[in-house]
């Protein structure tokens, strides 16, 4: 391994991330923004061989390496106009009762990268698409490569974004012969951030017992290192929601346009989450509705929404496939004739239901992470319905209810759309969406919050014997608001 | 270290021991997440990228190995590609054949199925024999092509 050439990629992912981040001003805290500027450096890097490819440079060491420190020095401008001197904050370490939790993820951790690193790309959806054209592009020094001349009749896969393509030829020629370290890069910043959102919101103990139990979902784990898209496109994807969820509760522009661009790089990720943002731009039209804004500043906003996803949905199927696959595509021909027959919508859902959410297969691939999640809700609206002070859920809770519903029946209605998205591939991986928004509503229920709220009680209690005057909060007082349900959602 | 934080330990450990006792979680520790075959200590003894790529697709991988080396000093090869039912019918089982793209990737050379559009341009072949072994076989005639084709097309689902 070319170790001086990861480092170099890992430095252009955070920079060039960082850079696009300080263009939405962003108030978020040290560890966030550092998670996110190496998630968003993922894709923008991916940028580079595109880009060579469309100047019709030769794909080599040297192209890929100046392109991508040119591309870096680009979108760190931002970075560099408002030049500030980094403020080194104390570093809070977990407690000492999360360490089991986060030992284990750890050892997750570790294996994710490991298997990243050692094994070569293996999923058929890839060997016979953008691992091979990656390959060959390092060979022949083009991605217009001798594989369009070979028999493909089996595969579409060559039509798939550029996404993994590229960035498989930059880690190739950088890093290894396998590519595929860049995986790692999105897991561990994504992980993380998915702890401190949980450390936001509820007790430390409970917040890396839910990040233990996530990220030991078997096929979510297995997925951070067996390379495809959808690993990637869950991350994209729910920072795009949980920004819009910030958004809706601070009401700041700046969260509501880092989230259409997150959900733009989920679409250009798999083009065809831009049917998903289509159907999530429902969620913040009611909210803009209810908060009475004006009809131009809705309609500017969902149009937003909609273009900005769209605009990347072009530029990958209209530019970046278009110029370097060299075979007619025509994604109307894979539209579903039978639109009229709407039954198919149903029995998709049925089928998603019977044998990815309820059947065996199911608990194979999620573990019993949306068994739980289901209980947890069911129990939260007896709770709500037996609670005579009418507990409601908090809005996070509920934004995350509607964005679980969106996904549930998005990915049928895609199924319904286009037949070649079938059950036990694409809508099992497709599924993994769910996933970390059901992870924000656990930690946003009522009886989490309950129970949170009970232990930090406790802890401040055994901290403070005369807590009944003056009590102590075991996490900081703004923390503790949150992780209140009587405080939100009223 | 008070009680409170101590309990939270002891119950941290407690829950952990308990969700791997849960028998699909025990099962996937055992089997897949740390699993004595992806043994990452003994993976480090071995970091042959050849040898990751055997570890990874096994006996297939050898044979599309041995097809290269055997057919790489010819020009121009097209190899028409049994299917892996083929391969099962003739009681191989330890290897599975892939598709032209896969093959190519593996290979970098150019290959067909029985059901391909291009399929007339094969001029080799692996044949599989009943006793379990394979040979690369040079195809010379149309009519060998052809029964060849007859011979696959059955198996292509």
């Amino acid at each position: 391994m070319n170790f001086p050439g990861l480092i170099f990629l890992i430095i252009a992912h955070y920079f060039s991330g960082r850079g696009i981040l300080r263009l939405f001003k962003l108030q978020l805290s040290a560890i966030q923004t550092t998670c996110f500027s190496f998630m968003v450096g993922v894709p923008l890097v991916s940028f580079a061989p595109c880009i060579v490819q469309l100047l019709k440079i030769p794909i080599t060491f040297n192209s890929i390496f100046f392109s991508i420190a040119l591309l870096t020095g680009v979108c760190s401008i931002p970075l560099l106009i408002n030049l500030k001197r980094p403020q080194f904050k104390k570093i809070v370490l977990p407690e000492i009762y999360e360490w089991p939790f986060l030992l284990a993820c750890l050892c997750l951790v570790i294996l994710s990268v490991w298997r990243a690193y050692y094994y070569p790309p293996t999923a058929r959806d890839m060997i016979s698409g953008p691992e091979l054209l990656a390959e060959f592009a390092v060979r022949e020094k083009t991605m217009i490569s001798s594989v369009f001349s070979i028999d493909l009749h089996t595969t579409n896969n060559y039509f798939k974004s550029p996404y993994i393509t590229c960035l498989q030829i930059i880690y190739k020629l950088l890093v290894q012969p396998f590519g595929q370290v860049w995986e790692s890069v999105l897991y561990i910043p994504f992980v993380v951030f998915i702890y401190t959102m949980l450390r936001e919101r509820v007790h430390p103990f409970l917040a890396s017992m839910l990040l233990f139990f996530f990220m030991a979902i078997p096929d979510l784990f297995a997925y951070s290192f067996v390379m495809l898209y959808d690993y990637s496109n869950m991350v994209f994807f729910f920072g795009g929601f949980y920004f819009l969820v910030k958004h809706l509760e601070n009401k700041q522009p700046n969260y509501f346009a880092f989230s259409v661009f997150l959900l733009g790089l989920a679409t250009y990720i798999r083009v065809e989450t831009v049917m998903l943002v289509a159907i999530l731009a429902l969620l913040p039209m009611y909210n803009f509705f209810k908060e009475r804004l004006s009809l131009k500043t809705i309609a500017l906003r969902l149009g937003l929404m909609i273009a900005v996803p769209a605009g990347f949905y072009v530029l990958c199927m209209y530019v970046f496939v278009k110029a370097f696959v060299p075979i007619h595509y025509n994604a109307t021909d894979d539209i579903n004739p039978h639109l009229g027959n709407i039954g198919n919508f149903f029995e998709r859902i049925n089928a998603m239901n019977d044998v990815l959410i309820f059947g065996h297969q199911g608990t194979v691939v999620y573990g019993y992470f949306m068994i739980v999640f289901l209980v947890l809700f069911v129990a939260d609206i007896i709770y709500f319905l037996a609670d005579t002070k009418a507990k409601r859920f908090n809005r996070e809770a509920r934004f995350a209810l509607i964005g679980i519903a969106v996904i549930y029946l998005g990915l049928p209605f895609l199924g319904y759309l286009f037949p070649l998205i079938d059950i036990m591939n694409t809508t099992k991986r497709g599924l993994f969406k769910l996933l970390p928004i059901m992870l924000l509503y656990m930690s946003n229920s009522g009886l989490v919050l309950r129970l949170s709220d009970w232990l930090n009680n406790l802890g401040s209690s055994k901290k403070e014997p005369k807590a009944t005057a003056k009590p102590a909060p075991a996490i900081a007082p703004k923390q503790t608001i949150k992780a209140s349900p009587k405080k939100k959602g009223r | 270290m008070n009680f409170y934080k101590f309990n939270l330990l002891l119950t941290s450990v407690l829950l952990i021991v308990i969700y791997f006792k849960v028998p699909f979680y025990e099962d996937w520790l055992k089997n897949k997440a740390a699993s004595p075959n992806n043994n990452m200590f003994e993976q480090m003894q071995n970091m042959d990228i050849n040898y990751r790529k055997q570890y990874r697709f096994g006996s297939s991988y050898m044979v599309y190995k041995d097809m290269e080396r055997m057919l790489s000093k010819h020009k121009d090869v097209v190899v028409l590609l049994p299917t892996t039912d083929y391969m099962r019918s003739v009681n191989i089982t330890y290897v599975d054949m892939p598709e032209p793209a896969i093959f190519y990737y593996f290979t970098g050379i150019r290959s067909v199925i029985a059901n391909s559009p291009d399929v007339q341009l094969a001029n080799w072949t692996l044949l599989a024999s009943k006793k379990g072994g394979m040979r690369v076989l040079d195809i010379k005639s149309k009519p060998q092509l052809d029964s060849l084709i007859s011979l696959y097309k059955p198996f292509i689902k």
